[in-house]
């Protein structure tokens, strides 16, 4: 596959989720550009936005087995990962698969479970195979994870472990419609589209895991000169030094706008990276990598302040200006 | 003498309907209208009642105002002085009227005023001069220092290949410079500096037009995404462009002779289009500085119509003749030459060429033109005509005498009693045929010839003895309109007719240049032109853009408490306490009761029940609950537990103060904690 034809192929994708989740073109092209990247998303927004229809759709378009997990206070591991189950008949344990064994897992309300049942994605997000009882068992390829999460209510949540963000490859931020958008939306139901029925909106499968493959390989090809890996290099070290954070990007982040900037490279039909690509995707990459000092969170000082900050602040790479 | 003159002797019959009251023609409207001495003389020649000027004749019978009688401008300063000499202006007298006008409403810089304004002018250039020899010297004595540092920094770095030393000169925000540097660069084969060159001219060029602002921090897809905003058909040009550009800066395509045609192209169809808005702008700017007397063929001028609605003046002449279909207006431009596309030129006293040179306009008079000159004393030997000195009682018109007139026959046309013109030649040297009439007005003791008309070439030229003719009032008397525009209607019909005034023609300007002269704007322009040189040499060139600072909100107090309080919810602030507090509550418990906990939470419930009588159902929870958030206490937030709410937390905590009271222990304790909130937990 040429990378004309991944720029088809993304386009294609884009059209096709775009005739259920209406308004949301910068946040589905940040979610596939994240799974053609071969990472986790984690998508945040208030409810009734559409997360879990996004991810859903998205699963329909890419053509691969999907399931879903609702995270709730008293999931367990296993519920995730699966196990070992006595079997009488065989007189012998045998290995139940949980719902992380798919291609693509919609992890809803994801900080609704413990740390120790979030923790099981770990393994399953960062290494692709799941160990139980010893045994180490290898996830389909290819392997995503849809993470959901509600930023407001924060009763009876978990907050994700710090390691475990920094393992979804990017945070998408879902926002309010506008009118004009909600309009349409309306128009749709009064239709007769159903959120829960893909197929009332005309969404069929466009690609498979193959599809997926050979467009990573495809990707795989993007140039990415000298100037541009300095380039994501300063703006990650200017997340480290900037006075309201904590705790900066960490090299899995440099490495995340690396292969994610790539990506959209490959989406536009180049064969070369530039620095749009790296400042388009900033944001998504490394809102969620970033610790703020508390007095900064207390001004209202956001990660995407910061990180604007430091885009304004860093000179782009062979620029007249 | 290329031709003969011909004696016209006007007779007229008819009045026309031209002065309507929404013209402003209020001598027809106003039995009052003062009339000058001069323009009385007409008074004998309307008729009473008039139709189409109804109040003139009780104008003409009102007695004589002495504010306007013989003073002041118009007609009263002369022409009707009455002293019997032949032709009675020697000047015509509405010519000098106007001319005095003109003179009183021109602005006069006062004599010692103008003396200052050359002094400043002459310090501003002088303090000008000063300033830029200084900032010559102040650059050559400070270059050197600036070189030895450019120098050393270079020796400290790697050298610069020539792509970023064509960065460095990509700076230069002159676009034309940048072009020609980037064609340099081409030149040398040096096609990647020349791209860079040439996309930086492209960008500067959007920079000052204002449609995007340059910044380092800013990409290709930043200007592009701009201009969809701001200039929504330059934005898929830049795209273009940004696109070859980048693939020579990040990928692996080639700078080659063929790609940097390409992107020049591009870039100079981005500069091209903006400079096209600049020509737009100067054309706009030249429209508005010359007027319209010289754009476009004459039927796509608008006709001007703002001649003198006075007795004396010519708006009703104009639109006599207008009003016959043909295309008239005032002349505003000088007399050195006359386009082809004029029929007709009829000329007022003192409206002649202002060099007196008449060749040019008898060129064209033999190309086919009419030359109609209505008092205007030509110096020209083919065109002087000699006065009649006899004096004359009326002047009447020899139906019939002009060739291509025929339609004046039967007209009545009448102008006042006034001396006459004699032809240069005798009329013993002319052919007898053509001076029949003027042979018979000659030859009547009471009747002056008038007009006579002269055949040059493919035109002619008619000489009128005054303008009296062509005048506002003229058109109220008699068929004097419809003989006006018959007489002045180009031969063809089609070319367009000229009215030159001393007061109009040659007011005109061909160019913007000519009309600041015109204006006398030109000390002014040069003073501006100074002291924007100067500006420019004090502040670079960027001191003309503005912007606004960008503002900083303040918040309110209850705005902060609100942010703290959100923090300490989302930090789990109240589990927090809750968790040290049951921390120690607990180690309090073990002082108060050694060794019950290790028998278990039942037992040391029951201890407690039997020391403060409290229910053990409700000790026990209370330790539990205790004994869990100790467990706890200290671990990371993804770890301790989901966040509960801050009531209930205070609930328990405020329980267990109540307990360790009952207990004989105090609740505060002060400095016997033990545990201390790490960094990440005090949030």
């Amino acid at each position: 596959m040429n990378l004309d034809e991944v720029r088809a192929q993304f386009a294609s994708w884009m059209a096709e989720t775009a005739k259920a989740v209406l308004g949301q073109e910068e946040a589905i092209e940040a979610v596939l550009i994240a799974l053609l990247a071969d990472g986790h998303v984690l998508i945040e927004g208030v409810p009734g936005l559409g997360k879990t229809l996004l991810a859903r759709t998205l699963s329909r378009v890419l053509g691969l087995e999907h399931k879903r997990i609702q995270f709730t206070p008293d999931l367990m591991p296993s519920d995730v990962s699966g196990g070992n189950v006595y079997h009488q008949r065989e007189d012998r344990f045998v290995f139940i698969p949980g719902p992380v064994f798919t291609n693509l897992l919609l992890a809803d309300e994801i900080n609704r479970a413990p740390a120790k049942t979030q923790s099981a994605l770990l393994e399953a997000m960062q290494d692709r195979s799941v160990t139980t009882d010893g045994v180490t068992r290898p996830l389909p390829d290819p392997y995503i994870v849809i993470a959901t999460q509600n930023p407001v209510e924060s009763q009876g949540t978990y907050p994700l472990p710090e390691a475990q963000l920094d393992r979804f490859l990017a945070k998408v931020h879902v926002g309010h419609p506008t009118p004009h958008v909600e309009q349409q939306l309306l128009r749709g139901y009064a239709s007769g589209f159903n959120a829960s029925d893909l197929d009332s909106a005309g969404v069929s499968p466009l690609a498979n895991a193959e599809t997926i493959q050979r467009m990573r390989h495809a990707i795989a090809t993007v140039q990415v000169g000298d100037e541009l890996i300095g380039y994501m290099t300063q703006i990650v070290a200017q997340s480290r030094n900037h006075r309201a954070v904590y705790l900066g990007a960490s090299p899995r982040g440099t490495i995340a706008l690396l292969t994610a900037g790539r990506a959209r490279a490959a989406t536009q039909g180049r064969a070369f990276m530039i620095p749009d690509d790296v400042k388009a995707l900033a944001p998504a990459i490394l809102r969620h990598r970033l610790i703020l000092h508390p007095d900064a969170e207390i001004e209202g000082v956001t990660a995407d302040v910061v990180i604007g900050e430091i885009l304004a602040a860093t000179q782009v790479p062979r620029t007249a200006a | 003498m290329s031709g003969w003159w011909l004696p016209l002797v006007l007779l007229g019959v008819g009045t026309p309907g031209v002065l309507d009251e929404a013209g402003g023609y209020r001598f027809c409207h106003e039995p009052q209208y003062p009339l000058y001495r001069d323009e009385r003389r007409w008074c004998d020649l309307i008729d009473d009642p008039h139709p189409s000027c109804p109040d003139l004749p009780a104008a003409c019978a009102a007695e004589i105002d002495p504010a306007v009688d013989g003073g002041g401008f118009g007609y009263g300063s002369s022409g009707a002085d009455g002293d019997g000499k032949g032709r009675k202006r020697a000047a015509p007298a509405t010519g000098d009227g106007r001319k005095a006008r003109r003179e009183r409403m021109k602005f006069e810089i006062p004599r010692g005023l103008s003396t200052v304004a050359q002094v400043v002018l002459i310090a501003i250039v002088v303090a000008g001069l000063g300033l830029l020899v200084r900032h010559l010297l102040r650059r050559r004595f400070d270059d050197p220092a600036d070189e030895e540092d450019a120098s050393s920094t270079t020796e400290a770095a790697a050298p610069a290949p020539a792509a970023e030393a064509a960065r460095q000169r990509a700076k230069e925000t002159d676009v034309t410079r940048l072009l020609a540097l980037a064609r340099q660069e081409a030149a040398a084969g040096r096609f990647e500096s020349a791209v860079e060159l040439a996309y930086a001219a492209a960008l500067r060029r959007l920079d000052g037009d204002g449609l995007i602002e340059l910044h380092p921090s800013r990409t290709n897809g930043d200007y592009v995404r701009r201009l969809r905003g701001h200039a929504p058909t330059l934005a898929p040009a830049l795209r273009d462009v940004a696109r070859e550009v980048e693939g020579i800066q990040f990928g692996a395509h080639a700078a080659t002779s063929s790609r940097f045609e390409s992107i020049l192209r591009g870039v100079l169809g981005i500069t091209g289009r903006t400079a096209t808005v600049a020509l737009l702008l100067l054309s706009s700017l030249h429209l508005t500085g010359c007027g319209s007397s010289s754009a476009g063929p004459p039927e796509a001028r608008p006709m001007l119509t703002g001649g003198d609605t006075s007795p004396s003046g010519t708006k009703a002449v104009l639109e006599a003749i207008a009003s016959t279909g043909v295309s008239v207006a005032y002349r505003i431009e000088t007399l050195t030459t006359v386009g082809e596309d004029v029929g007709t030129l009829i000329v007022l006293p003192d409206a002649g060429p202002e060099d007196g040179d008449w060749a040019p306009i008898l060129e064209w008079v033999e190309a086919g033109g009419r030359l109609i000159l209505a008092g205007e004393r030509a110096r020209h030997p083919d065109l002087e005509l000699y006065e009649d000195p006899r004096e004359a009682t009326t002047t009447q018109l020899f139906n019939g005498m002009f060739l291509g007139f025929e339609d004046l026959e039967g007209w009545s046309i009448e102008v006042p009693p006034s001396g006459g013109l004699l032809p240069q030649i005798g009329i013993e040297d002319a052919e007898p045929s053509l001076y029949r009439y003027y042979r018979d007005a000659a030859d009547s003791e009471d009747v002056s010839v008038y007009a006579v008309a002269l055949y040059r070439g493919g035109g002619e030229i008619i000489a009128f003895a005054n303008e009296d003719l062509f005048t506002n009032i003229a058109m109220t008397v008699d068929d004097n309109a419809r003989a006006v525009a018959a007489i002045a209607r180009p031969f063809d019909g089609e070319h367009s007719v000229q009215i030159c005034t001393a007061w109009m023609t040659g007011r005109g300007s061909s160019s913007p240049l000519e009309a600041i002269r015109n204006a006398d704007l030109t000390p002014l322009i040069v003073q501006l032109l100074v002291f924007v040189v100067l500006l420019v040499l004090y502040r670079g060139i960027a001191f003309g853009r503005l912007r606004e600072p960008p503002g900083r909100s303040r918040r309110a107090f209850v705005d902060h408490i609100r942010a703290l309080g959100t923090q300490y919810a989302r930090a789990d602030a109240s589990g927090h306490a809750w968790r040290a507090y049951a921390t120690w509550a607990l180690e309090q418990i073990d002082a108060r009761l050694p060794g019950e906990r290790r028998r278990g939470l039942q037992a040391t419930a029951a201890a407690i029940a039997a020391r403060t009588h409290w229910p053990e159902s409700d000790i026990i929870p209370l330790l539990v609950d205790a004994n869990d958030a100790a467990e706890r206490y200290g671990a990371p937030p993804s770890v301790r537990g989901p966040v509960g709410s801050a009531p209930t937390a205070l609930e328990k905590l405020q329980r267990m103060a109540a307990m360790l009271e009952a207990l004989g222990l105090s609740s505060r304790g002060a400095s016997t904690t033990t545990t201390r909130a790490t960094p990440r937990s005090g949030k």
